[in-house]
């Protein structure tokens, strides 16, 4: 039985995918801190999206593992997984009948019996949600119907009415207004400091990253360049290597600001 | 045991002691329906050429005695007729429903899958091999026919990974390239045989009695209790297979299942009646227009509406078009389609107002 | 050389060698030179040189106005709704077309000329029910136009289930069409050729003119519009004439199908999307597709004749697959889908 550092919760070991011949991960090995905001950052095709679907058993795995606890999550049945992982997908469809309410209900799944319901206290954790995101008084409003960044926080009430310790977001703040993605990333941030939460967040926007995640595992096609806390991991030096792209570094209001610098050439490859 | 109580959305829904929890708007739609279903149904026998009702099968309940044309017209021809048409829509229904959740399309239709195509060429190749088939081997064809052209589509998709829209897309291509089979063998078989199968493609519940009923009851028992176990499944994945599983729905296990009743019920529909194309869209829609409803109860008042549906169609070809013999299909088309577009043009009107 | 030029002029030669095998496929080599001699002539002195003028050389050119026209209007049709699965078969318009006459001709008993306006008007109401009901699905869930798709297959199937029950209520005259119902190229129906043609020679006209600004269209509708298209009024009348062309198509031999569909996939990869060299290549291709399906109807189980149309079905349904796999599992679309 290998000694398992009681701090790590999910962890990937060289793991390697593809889609048919086109590899997506390359010997990707990160380790997720317990109660910590992750976010996996890198420029567009990087490989950070199949990161999250490698973890959750959608992307075929060739090489290596996945372990929850030093057990590896492809041994755990479906079931057993949602009660610990919760996904939120970078595309969320929801079918036009479905009111918040009901798809809150959905979230606890998992928990139902085959022919079952929610229990008294599954309802009042989706009361307790709701009022979290502060949508109480929408719940019987179809979800289609919400407003971007209302629909957007509804996804996250979902994901944490799953009521699990870890929950992964694929760019939970795309095609948001600066406004919510801040909203949104301070809901995210509370998973983690009122929650306890294990949270890893897909984010491509490098200033959200410094200021609301712990660690950041940075990847460029396929591999990770580097991972650790923010503070150390998101450095110039890094920052070139992963984006192709020059910037200036500043602490500011105890947190990171990057800024990139005018060369006379675009840096395109 | 059941309380009232109300939803996390905050409509009233009633409770039972494990949680599971029914709208009270939905069951209160649901009884509606089986209301015009019974009405629908007692006037439905009044229909036709020879000139008896529900008050001559009332009175030869309670003792009396019937002639025989009059026992002819409402016991071996309408009640059969009534109660196989409410069979097959509601299975229809189902299968289109359970086959939209999968497929997350509303448009997705059992006959557009194929199955209808593969249980018909099963039929016509046991037809052409032996003529004089027993019902009993008929069905097995049928529901084999159907069956292997859900191995095809599964096999042709792939496993868990694959996602709803392959196999409605895969399904149409099954399905073109089986019914241009299936024109080969009406062109190219003996013209009385040619007809026969012509007639039957058309749908159609002349041949409706009690021994079909009695072969189709069971399948009609199974989708009931299919839809009631597999319906908490199906609202999980109208949010795709990813969404699905991530709310720790087994895909990889659960879709082939559901693929499967849904074969079943669409495959036994086209054994009884002939495929009843669109009805597996209609229903549902109409359904969701009446109630909106997630999950199980989706699945039942669906199965309720394609029934009643089949019962009005029937209606018609025996009351309005009497003496005529109009296909199940088409008068299904004229029953169903008007429905239809009233229901989208309704639902078009409610979105402007809550603008 | 490029491959647009290279597969321009390789595709006439190939024409002429389809027509002649269409043609001559089946005769006695040493009969050869009395034969071309006959079509040249125009005139027939034996029993096999009648049956080449009068039964194979019909044959050939309805051949060759289906696949001509119906590759063309699938081309057109898959860029203006940008879904490579479109086609007049996949969208209703065979299907209404095939209706629409059956139901003329048995119910109204109308003649021929009559037969094909309503072919024509079908083939709009297939094309129309088909928007509609895809219309309903939304845009939302659908992001790759699949309910276009979708709606197409129910309207087909619907349409299809009308045809034959209107078939069935007439058992004398089914046999009269059912060959034609599922499409089929018979010298006998150069009559019907001789009367519509005029419609796929408008449609391809209109094509041909409107070739320039399709192209403009498919780069997207707005750089179009900015460079003086009407785009609406451009994209309604190819639209139209793609619709009444399968009409007229229809109207000749009955729905033969999926050429529309297979055509222009065979032709996008050498030719690319511009309409000005697409469009001619479609139309040699699908010609050439066209005859040599129906030497293939005809010899494949000799002596019996299959359908055209069938082997159109079944070849375009294994086209099918094949396009789904490229366009909707390739593993860049997988994550999308």
């Amino acid at each position: 039985m290998q000694k398992v550092k009681r701090s790590i919760l999910l962890e990937t070991r060289h793991v390697t995918a593809a889609y048919g011949k086109l590899e997506v991960l390359s010997d990707v090995s990160v380790r997720f801190r317990k109660g910590r905001l992750t976010a996996v950052a890198g420029p567009n095709g990087c490989g950070k999206s199949s990161l999250l679907k490698a973890i959750m058993g959608f992307l075929p795995v060739s090489g290596g593992e996945i372990v929850l606890e030093g057990e590896p999550v492809a041994r755990i049945g479906r079931k057993k997984l949602a009660r610990r992982i919760a996904y939120l997908p970078q595309d969320c469809f929801c079918p036009d009948y479905m009111t918040l309410g009901e798809l809150i209900e959905l979230a606890g799944y998992s928990r139902y019996a085959l022919v079952g319901g929610p229990s008294e206290r599954d309802r009042a954790l989706y009361r307790q949600v709701l009022e979290t995101v502060g949508l109480s008084d929408r719940a019987g409003f179809p979800v289609n119907k919400l407003s971007g960044g209302q629909r957007q926080r509804a996804w996250i009430a979902m994901v944490l009415a799953q009521d699990t310790d870890i929950v992964l977001l694929d760019e939970p703040v795309n095609h948001l207004d600066m406004k919510y993605q801040f909203a949104v990333l301070e809901l995210i941030r509370e998973l983690t400091e009122i929650y306890g939460k294990t949270v890893v967040a897909v984010l491509h926007d490098l200033n959200l990253t410094t200021t609301f995640a712990d660690d950041v595992v940075l990847m460029r096609s396929g591999k990770c360049v580097t991972s650790g806390p923010v503070a150390e991991t998101v450095t110039t030096g890094n920052v070139e290597r992963v984006f192709d792209l020059k910037t200036q570094i500043f602490p500011r209001d105890g947190r990171l600001v990057c800024f990139p610098e005018r060369s006379g050439q675009a840096a395109v490859s | 045991m059941i309380r009232r109580g109300t939803a996390t959305d905050g409509k009233p829904v009633l409770r039972l002691a494990n949680g599971l929890q029914m709208r009270t708007g939905n069951l209160l739609a649901g009884c509606g329906l089986v209301a015009a279903t019974l009405i629908l149904a007692a006037w439905s026998t009044g229909l036709g050429l020879t000139d008896t009702g529900l008050a001559d099968l009332l009175r030869a309940l309670s003792g009396s005695s019937l002639s025989d044309a009059e026992t002819y017209a409402l016991l071996t021809v309408r009640l059969p007729r009534i109660l196989l048409g409410f069979m097959v829509g509601w299975a229809v229904a189902l299968s289109g429903a359970l086959l939209q959740s999968i497929a997350r399309n509303p448009l997705a239709d059992p006959g557009l899958f194929g199955f209808s195509q593969g249980s018909m060429i099963m039929i016509m190749l046991l037809l052409v091999i032996a003529p004089v088939a027993p019902k009993s081997l008929v069905a097995l064809a049928a529901v084999t026919g159907g069956l292997c052209v859900a191995g095809l589509l599964l096999w042709l998709v792939g496993g868990e990974r694959s996602s709803g829209l392959t196999i409605v897309l895969l399904g149409i291509a099954v399905e073109t390239v089986l019914s241009s089979f299936g024109s080969l063998l009406l062109l190219y078989l003996p013209t009385e045989t040619s007809i026969t199968l012509s007639e039957w493609l058309a749908g159609s519940l002349f041949q409706a009695n009690w021994s079909v009923i009695a072969a189709f009851t069971p399948l009609f028992v199974l989708g009931l209790v299919g839809s009631l176990l597999a319906g908490g499944a199906t609202s999980a994945y109208d949010l795709g297979t990813e969404m699905a599983q991530a709310l720790g729905e087994p895909v990889a296990r659960s879709r082939p299942l559901i693929l499967l009743f849904a074969v079943v019920l669409s495959a036994a529909a086209v054994t009884a009646v002939g495929p009843l194309v669109f009805l597996g869209v209609l229903a549902p829609h109409i359904a969701g227009f009446l109630s909106p409803a997630v999950g199980r109860a989706r699945l039942l008042l669906s199965g309720l509406v394609g029934g009643i549906l089949v019962v009005a169609a029937d209606a018609l070809t025996r009351g309005i078009a009497a003496g005529l013999p109009l296909p199940l299909g088409l008068s299904l088309t004229m029953v169903g389609v008007p429905l239809f577009i009233i229901a989208l043009r309704l639902q078009a009107l409610r979105k402007l107002q809550s603008h | 050389m490029e491959r647009r030029t290279i597969f321009l002029l390789a595709v006439l030669p190939l024409l002429v060698v389809a027509l002649a095998l269409n043609l001559l496929v089946g005769y006695r080599p040493e009969d050869m030179p009395g034969l071309i001699g006959a079509v040249l002539r125009f005139e027939a002195q034996s029993y096999e040189e009648a049956v080449l003028l009068f039964q194979r050389l019909p044959r050939s050119l309805i051949a060759i106005y289906v696949g001509s026209i119906a590759a063309a209007s699938g081309f057109v049709l898959q860029s203006l709704v940008r879904n490579p699965l479109a086609s007049p078969a996949t969208m209703g318009v065979n299907a209404g077309a095939a209706l629409f006459l059956v139901a003329g001709a048995l119910v109204f008993d109308i003649g021929p000329a009559l037969q094909g306006v309503a072919a024509l008007a079908g083939a709009l109401a297939g094309f129309v029910s088909c928007i509609v009901i895809a219309r309903f699905a939304g845009r939302r869930n659908d992001p790759r136009g699949l309910s276009l798709i979708l709606s197409g297959a129910l309207v087909s199937m619907l349409f299809t289930g009308m045809t034959n029950a209107f078939l069935l209520s007439d058992p004398a005259r089914r046999s009269e069409f059912l060959s034609w119902v599922v499409g089929t190229i018979n010298h006998a129906y150069i009559d019907r050729l001789a009367m519509f043609w005029w419609v796929g020679a408008a449609a391809i006209v209109a094509f041909l003119l409107l070739a320039r600004p399709l192209t403009l269209i498919l780069f997207g509708a707005e750089k179009a519009a900015s460079t003086g298209v009407n785009v609406p009024l451009v994209s309604r009348i190819a639209i139209l004439a793609a619709v009444l062309g399968s009409g007229s198509v229809v109207a000749v031999c009955g729905p033969i199908g999926f050429v529309g569909l297979i055509v222009p996939h065979m032709v996008r990869p050498f030719v690319g999307n511009n309409l000005v060299f697409a469009l001619p290549a479609s139309l040699a291709t699908g010609a050439v597709v066209c005859l040599l399906a129906d030497v293939f109807a005809r010899e494949a189980l000799y002596p019996y004749v299959l359908s055209t149309g069938l082997v159109t079905d079944l070849i375009g349904g294994v086209v099918f697959v094949i396009i789904v796999k490229r366009f909707y599992l390739t593993p860049a679309n997988r994550e999308a889908a």
